[in-house]
């Protein structure tokens, strides 16, 4: 018995090892060697877009790359428009959640309404981008017609601004459907006893709904963060060059792909980007423990 | 929907307001997604000229044309005089369809591992392959271009394919999340009945996980077909050129075409579009069901 019990263990931990193994294999290979790679590679000198010839800097000079970078004016300037696209999260989940209120009313049509809302984020960013380039458009756009002015909206001042509204357009689909998914599972006792308490449906949102969707509220800031800081799609398809508008993605890609190739820049901007990432999301933890609750639902 | 019994209101005047204004609420938000689609839709029937000459407008005072379309579908290769637009969504059915089916069926392999299987170094693999959704990005570009670039993959296919096959974090999380609820009793029986952890797999745990693998092979294929920064750093010549990377060149090549543009836009679309018609249950359902938590 022992025997046969113990040949089943290490027949478990084989095929277990083996089964769950295969993407961490490509995980190493594709995401962990290039993680470490970003991390060398921005204290070389890298001539050109290839690996060979590329050698370290002398160790006085090891942080020339970041120096040039924190120098350069250009990648502060990606930097806070990446700032100004975060401002968009929380507007993006204030509206999520008060249209998925809107949809656990249980009313006839809300499916409907579910799968309408979710559009705009199984549609391609370059196709969409270039329909609300058309819809902003300065003379033609329906937008402009619509408020009687003229706004310059892809002028070099606003570019950001309108990027900004185009990401909340196509990504509150898919916030809204995680919230709906969360507020369905909003203990319902706890909801009525607050309503036989004689709380108004404001208190009832306030103390009881809210709270219990924190966990949800805290997934979508950090993964958003993380996510707005990629954006690149939307500026790069009206403006190739990156003259009016820039994020950190964009800086980045330039450093490779445009004018002479300066790899290690391109890495210790990446890295820098890295380290404010994970200070930011060290912070949201940090405060999350304030905030989230996991055991109200 | 049980949410629903209590907030029912004694006076029936009151709710009937109530949900007046839920639906009033629910139609905005609608509007604002429709409402776009509906102009673009509008303006990729008229002329270039009814476009761009005075302020907005809906119709074209030389009424409807499908010129747009026309000059869309005749953005042909110089030399084969194939439509790009057939040639770029050949790129992306590769690019998109052998990934997706190869990560799912990985990805749930692994999933299985995790969800039924004890071993050692399950905690350990799991957090590493989870913790890869921290990563931004934009710190792998620089390195892994020049990783494939020393591998000669530029201009080819491979860096679009190969990295996705192996299964990806969102995915393995969400269908683990989905086998915990495959009974444990089930899975004895297939070993009693002397299938291997492999038969298991995929005669007990594949068949009962169809509803999740389309959820995640849907999400997978749209996030294929719809990818940009990729094929725009690995794809310089134009005949390997993706649907969206057609979609990108095509606007230099319509110029002041406005209508052209839109109707490329509506093309290039409408297969998701008719893709999500179809299995829109599984995408609503696959998202809702997730239930991320950090």
């Amino acid at each position: 018995m022992t025997i046969t019990k113990s040949k089943k263990a290490r027949s478990d931990e084989l095929w277990g090892t083996l089964f769950a193994g295969i993407p961490v294999l490509g995980l190493i290979i594709f995401t962990y060697i290039p993680l470490l790679m970003a991390v060398i590679m921005s204290f070389m000198e890298v001539p050109g877009l290839t690996l060979r010839g590329a050698k370290f800097f002398p160790l006085k000079q090891i942080f020339t790359n970041y120096v040039t970078v924190i120098k350069d004016q250009y990648f502060w300037k990606s930097i806070l428009n990446n700032i100004i696209l975060m401002i968009g999260l929380p507007i993006s989940i204030v509206l999520s959640i008060a249209i998925a209120e809107l949809l656990t009313k249980g009313l006839r049509g809300t499916r409907f309404f579910k799968v309408l809302l979710f559009v705009p984020y199984v549609c391609s960013v370059t196709a969409t981008t270039f329909m609300w380039n058309w819809l902003l458009n300065y003379d033609h756009g329906v937008v402009n017609s619509i408020l009687g002015k003229n706004i310059n909206w892809f002028g070099p001042d606003l570019f950001i601004w309108s990027v900004m509204i185009m990401t909340v357009w196509a990504t509150c689909g898919y916030r809204i459907l995680l919230f709906t998914a969360a507020m369905t599972n909003v203990n319902s006792s706890l909801k009525e006893a607050a309503a036989v308490d004689g709380a108004n449906k404001l208190q009832i949102f306030g103390h009881v709904t809210l709270p219990s969707i924190t966990p949800t509220i805290f997934y979508i800031l950090v993964m958003g963060t993380i996510g707005v800081l990629q954006e690149f799609t939307r500026i790069q398809v009206l403006d190739p060059t990156g003259a009016k508008c820039s994020t950190v993605v964009f800086y980045v890609y330039k450093k490779m792909l445009v004018g002479t190739p300066e790899a290690g820049v391109g890495c210790a901007a990446s890295i820098i980007l890295a380290l404010l990432v994970a200070l930011l999301t060290k912070l949201h933890f940090t405060i999350s423990k304030k905030w989230v609750s996991y055991d109200a639902s | 929907m049980q949410a629903n019994e209590m907030t029912k209101k004694p006076k029936k005047n009151h709710k009937h307001l109530d949900n007046a204004l839920v639906y009033t609420g629910l139609i905005v938000a609608s509007l604002l997604v429709v409402l776009p689609f509906a102009i673009v839709f509008m303006t990729s029937f008229m002329t270039a000229e009814d476009a761009t000459t005075g302020g907005f407008s809906l119709i074209g005072q030389s009424g409807m044309t499908f010129q747009g379309y026309k000059e869309f579908f005749n953005y042909k290769d110089y030399y084969t005089g194939v439509p790009r637009f057939l040639t770029g969504l050949g790129s992306t059915m590769i690019t998109s369809l052998v990934p997706t089916l190869a990560s799912l069926f990985f990805a749930a392999l692994a999933a299985f591992a995790f969800a039924k299987i004890r071993f050692r170094m399950s905690k350990v693999f799991f957090n590493i392959i989870l913790f890869t959704m921290m990563i931004p990005g934009t710190i792998l570009m620089v390195p892994h271009y020049l990783m494939y670039e020393s591998f000669g993959w530029i201009d080819t296919y491979l860096p679009l394919i190969i990295p996705g096959l192996f299964g990806g974090a969102s995915m393995i999380f969400f269908l683990r999340q989905f086998m915990f609820g495959i009974p444990d009793s089930l899975i004895e029986a297939g070993k009693v009945d002397g299938l291997t952890w492999f038969g298991i797999f995929i005669r007990v745990v594949l068949p009962l996980t169809v509803p999740a693998l389309l959820a995640q092979g849907l999400l997978s294929f749209i996030t294929h077909y719809n990818a940009y920064l990729g094929p725009r750093l690995y794809l310089k010549s134009r005949d390997l050129a993706t649907l969206q990377l057609v979609v990108a060149n095509f606007k230099d090549a319509a110029k002041f075409n406005q209508p052209a543009i839109m109707a490329c836009c509506i093309v290039t679309i409408l297969p998701i579009l008719i893709l999500y018609t179809i299995f829109q249950k599984y995408f609503v359902e696959g998202i809702a069901t997730t239930g991320m938590k950090l």
